[in-house]
């Protein structure tokens, strides 16, 4: 059933504007007024500042060109040469009243401007300027190198101010100005009431000749003022409220102010509110009545339209609006249509686009969760892996799965590189996913690994074919395993002594199968190898040893080199250094294929705490830990053990082989730490008021050469604290010293500051004249800032120094030499990155010994 | 470092605007500013170059003296801010920090780059998705997200 029209649509749509006009225009009404009245303040705030703050630096200007010319007087030989002077001063500055000096505390010398003073007077009579009618008791009172500005004391000269100035410890002058000086600050004409202020509560120049009706003692004494150098706000007058602007004439004990009344300065804008209301009504009242005359016409057409509009805008585009008649409204639908029709043609483009990238990108997500996030670090030995794709996806894999005691590692690379290699490579990941939940019923060799893997890359049907290596590392009997399909040979690095030599590499070279994806027949044989402490895996893809740059190849012989030079880090170490070579090589030329490098580092054995750990380490000689600074603070407090190494440092073997050398001597001497790479330089402070200059000087010998890492700030920080932390505990441990004294030391309790940098770390160290109460006393210091995170109330320092430094630094090294010596030492690795450094478990060291005071 | 620090107010009504430049440590003197009656402080930390254990304890003395007063910190550097997730005292309920720098990486470039950023566009702890001057690609958050932003639930 069709309703009955009762209320058109036209007229609805004349009511709607009307309405929609009537609310728009009193919203935007009170809203711009709302606005205005805003901008209003702000004006009349800003322009009283700065009028004050003009006035303040031409009057500044003004007076200081007159004390210029008292500097003259300041060459002269003798109080003759210094009279002369003061006369030609007189004779030729006609605003100068009249001159006064004090020679030695002792010669009265006065010059007077008597042509201007006649003038002025309109009188043939001299006015006298001598000891009684001068200013000679304020200059004797004038404090040496000083500068005084006062009202009128010359007494029977006409209106003036005096300025006074101590030029020297042997002259001091006078000089009496005529207020026509200051008259080129009338210029600053406003309706403001604008004046100059002495510090002492009297007027020293009115601007505008307005009276000034306030108590001007009031205004100097109030403490916003005394407080602040330039400012504006509301004053309450007796009962009647004032905006005023003051400012400071800097060394001249002058204020500047600029005032108005709150009512006259808003006067205009009330005015403009009262008249803009009345306007807005008018316009209003003309905008609904033309509304109203030509809705009718117009309504039609420009209901299609809006209706039209209304649909694109919900996002449907399958509309074609028909305007009749040829006015704007027909030519905007068409131009409406064609618009359209444009943007869907372009949408389609867009979308197209989009879905490609979006895809590529979940796909790069997607591969990228295929990778182990984090270093392994097991008990015996640790590894890492990196990969690199040549675009958006990889065909290069790598991962691994456990056994018990047993660890599979794969590494992978299928032929070619983006995204049709990398659905390989999922597909790889997806095997081993499966093969990762049937291990945990039945055991899978490394050739296993294989003959599955091939049997499912044949099963695609695919050309493009997958070579693999899967190695197995058998923690308990310390033997690898490893099946090969046709990957790159791995290396296994043997250690000889203390370095790694070609003579030491051993390529994996044992019973090699064919590509997996070539044959489903294929056979993959294993070979077992014994492993050594101090033993090096390498496994990479070819994308690696191929990258040419310039026509040349990086190559097996550079690669090698590289792992060689590496080998004594662990796994990561190693992983960044060859990388970092590899960098070199290829500077900032675009990857030519993926690249994966996978390295194992074999340790002997380790203690390792990790959120699975329960009990609570004692008797090792130290542990690597993966918990976090706050949670290590708390196991060292309730253990014996005084080495813990965060595992994420960045050379976990270098950190392990300098705590043993450190352990193994009986003095400790910051020297055997500090090699010939490090830039290093060091200070001696006896006094701790020189420990700001010599941060500054640290800082600008060392702030170029640190890295994203190791911000110049937290050397700062770090340091300022460890040196006030040696000076107020300078006199042992239950002695302390109240912060903000000098402390001054004898020559040989000094307190030596030390820092060095090389490319991989910054050294911090300061060794005070007294030692620690013991590891407990200092851990649970440490701690107290982790759990309380605040000052302690009442002490002398703030009580959080020490917390503060450990979370900072990377190592924390902290060395006991008893009552009379200790030494903390923090060192900064220089990642690349500054993540990185947050995310470094702090190592921790207490070592016990004599220190070395060469 | 030798720089003490030095303050310069300027106060607009009942505002005061004060710029901090220089270190905070136990010699900082807000004598002149603690007296202020304001309803309002905007405290700009552009520069300050730091702020040790003792510095912050003089810092949270003296809050307790504007006690009442709306309070917003402006362009807190990130070594401020690196503090304050540290120490507690530093942002108290009702502070508010506008703006403050944040650590981002252009792994084109190879650098590091320090992004003012607005409070609002922090929404859970994610940061404002940035790109490079020079290159003009995305910037990657340089820093532990929920570690570096969670000062701002301080204030809240």
């Amino acid at each position: 059933m069709i309703r009955k029209v009762k209320f058109s649509l036209k007229y609805k749509f004349v009511a709607a504007i009307s309405v929609l006009l009537l609310l728009t225009m009193g919203f935007y009404l009170s809203y711009a007024l709302n606005i205005f009245k805003e901008d209003k303040a702000a004006d009349v705030y800003s322009i009283a500042l700065t009028n004050s703050v003009s006035v303040s630096e031409r009057a500044r200007l003004l007076i200081n060109e007159e004390l210029s010319l008292l500097s003259g007087l300041k060459e002269s030989s003798s109080g003759e040469a210094i009279y002369e002077k003061m006369q030609t001063i007189s004779r030729t500055h006609p605003e100068i009243l009249g001159v006064e000096c004090l020679v030695n505390d002792a010669s009265y010398l006065s010059s007077v401007n008597t042509n201007k003073l006649r003038e002025i007077t309109n009188s043939d009579e001299s006015v006298v300027l001598n000891e009684q009618s001068g200013a000679l008791n304020q200059l004797k009172a004038l404090a040496n190198s000083s500068t005084k500005v006062d009202m009128a004391l010359a007494q029977g000269f006409p209106s003036h101010f005096s300025i006074l100035s101590s030029i020297d410890q042997n002259l001091r002058c006078a000089l009496h100005v005529s207020y026509e000086k200051l008259f080129p600050l009338m210029s600053e004409t406003l309706d403001y009431g604008t004046y100059i202020l002495t510090e002492s509560g009297k007027v020293f120049f009115k601007i505008n000749n307005e009276d000034i009706t306030v108590d001007v003692n009031k205004i100097v004494t109030d403490q916003t003022i005394q407080d602040v150098q330039q400012g504006v706000k509301k004053f309450t007058d007796e009962k009647t409220p004032v905006i005023r602007a003051f400012s400071r004439i800097p060394g001249l004990d002058l204020i500047a102010i600029t005032e108005i009344e709150e009512q006259k300065a808003f006067m205009a804008s009330s005015l403009l509110i009262q008249k803009s209301f009345y306007f807005g009504i008018l316009i209003l009242s003309v905008a609904v009545i033309v509304g109203i005359l030509f809705t009718k016409r117009m309504t039609r057409n420009v209901q299609t339209l809006f209706e039209a509009t209304t649909q694109v805008s919900l996002g449907n585009f399958n509309v074609h609006p028909v305007a009749e008649g040829h006015d704007e409204i027909g030519a905007l639908t068409d131009s409406f249509i064609d618009m359209k029709d444009k943007i869907v043609g372009f949408m389609e483009e867009m979308k197209e686009k989009a879905r490609i990238e979006s895809e590529l990108k979940v796909a790069q997500l997607v591969q990228n969760s295929f990778f182990p996030k984090q270093p392994m670090i097991r008990s015996t030995f640790s590894f890492d892996g990196r990969y690199l794709p040549a675009s958006e996806c990889s065909g290069d894999w790598w991962g691994f799965f456990e056994q018990g005691q047993k660890v599979t590692l794969i590494v992978c690379d299928a032929t070619g590189h983006g995204v049709p290699a990398a659905l390989i490579t999922a597909a790889a990941h997806s095997c081993i996913s499966t093969l990762k939940i049937d291990s945990e019923k039945n055991y899978i060799s490394p050739s296993m690994v294989l003959e599955r893997l091939n049997r499912v890359i044949c099963s695609m049907h695919s050309e493009i074919l997958m070579t693999a290596f899967v190695l197995e590392i058998d923690e308990e009997k310390n033997k690898i395993a490893y099946s090969n399909a046709s990957h790159m040979n791995p290396y296994l690095l043997h250690r000889s002594g203390d370095e790694y030599t070609k003579d030491g590499v051993d390529p994996l070279i044992g019973n090699n199968g064919a590509r997996l994806g070539e044959k489903e027949s294929s056979v993959y044989v294993e070979t077992k190898v014994d492993i050594n402490k101090g033993d090096r895996i390498v496994m990479f893809s070819d994308g690696l040893t191929e990258m040419e740059v310039e026509g040349k190849a990086w190559g097996q012989r550079n690669f090698l080199k590289s792992i060689l030079h590496g080998a004594r880090k662990e796994a990561t170490g190693m992983i960044n250094s060859v990388l970092e070579d590899f960098n070199e090589h290829r500077k900032a030329h675009a990857l030519q294929d993926d690249i994966t490098l996978v390295c194992v580092s074999f340790e002997g054995k380790r203690v390792l705490l990790d959120e699975h750990s329960s009990d609570i380490p004692h008797g090792e000689s130290f542990v690597i830990s993966k918990l976090t600074n706050e949670k290590n603070i708390g196991v060292l407090s309730q253990s014996t053990i005084n080495h813990l190494i965060g595992h994420n440092t960045i050379d976990l073997n270098r950190e392990i082989r300098l705590m043993d050398k450190m352990e193994s001597k009986s003095v400790f001497n910051l020297e055997d730490y500090i090699d010939e790479s490090y830039q290093k330089q060091s200070w001696n402070l006896i006094s701790n008021n020189k420990i700001k200059s010599i941060i500054d000087e640290m800082e600008s010998n060392f702030a170029g050469n640190l890295s994203e890492a190791v911000k110049i700030e937290a050397l700062k920080l770090v340091s300022e604290e460890l040196l006030s932390n040696a000076f107020y505990h300078s006199g042992g441990e239950g002695k302390k010293i109240e912060r903000g004294q000098e402390i001054l030391l004898t020559p040989d309790k000094e307190v030596t500051y030390f820092v060095a940098s090389n490319p991989d770390y910054v050294v911090v160290s300061v060794k005070g004249p007294s030692g620690f109460l013991s590891k407990e006393k200092l851990v649970s210091s440490i701690l107290r800032g982790y759990q309380e995170k605040t000052p302690i109330a009442g002490e002398h320092g703030a009580g959080l120094g020490l917390y503060m430094v450990y979370e900072n630094a990377s190592q924390f090294w902290v060395i006991n030499g008893g009552e009379q010596a200790g030494q903390m030492i923090c060192v900064f690795e220089k990642f690349n990155r500054y993540k990185k450094g947050r995310e470094r478990v702090t190592s921790f060291h207490y070592l016990a010994k004599e220190i070395n005071h060469e | 470092m030798s720089e003490k620090l030095t303050i310069a107010t300027r106060i607009t009504g009942d505002e005061a605007y004060v710029s901090l430049e220089g270190i905070i440590d136990e010699d900082a003197n807000f004598e002149k500013i603690k007296s202020l009656q304001m309803n309002k402080f905007v405290f700009d930390f552009n520069n300050i170059t730091m702020i040790n254990s003792c510095g912050i304890r003089e810092w949270i003395k003296y809050l307790d003296d504007i006690n009442g007063s709306q309070i917003i910190y402006q362009n807190c550097p990130q070594s401020i801010i690196e503090q304050v997730n540290m120490v507690h005292g530093f942002i108290r309920k009702g502070i508010k920090v506008e703006s403050f720098f944040a650590p981002y990486f252009c792994v084109n470039c190879d650098t590091g780059k320090k992004i003012l950023l607005k409070e609002s566009e922090v929404q859970n702890s994610k940061p404002p998705v940035k790109h490079c001057n020079t290159c003009k690609g995305e910037l990657e958050f340089d820093a532990i997200e929920k570690q570096y932003f969670s000062f701002l639930g301080q204030g809240k």
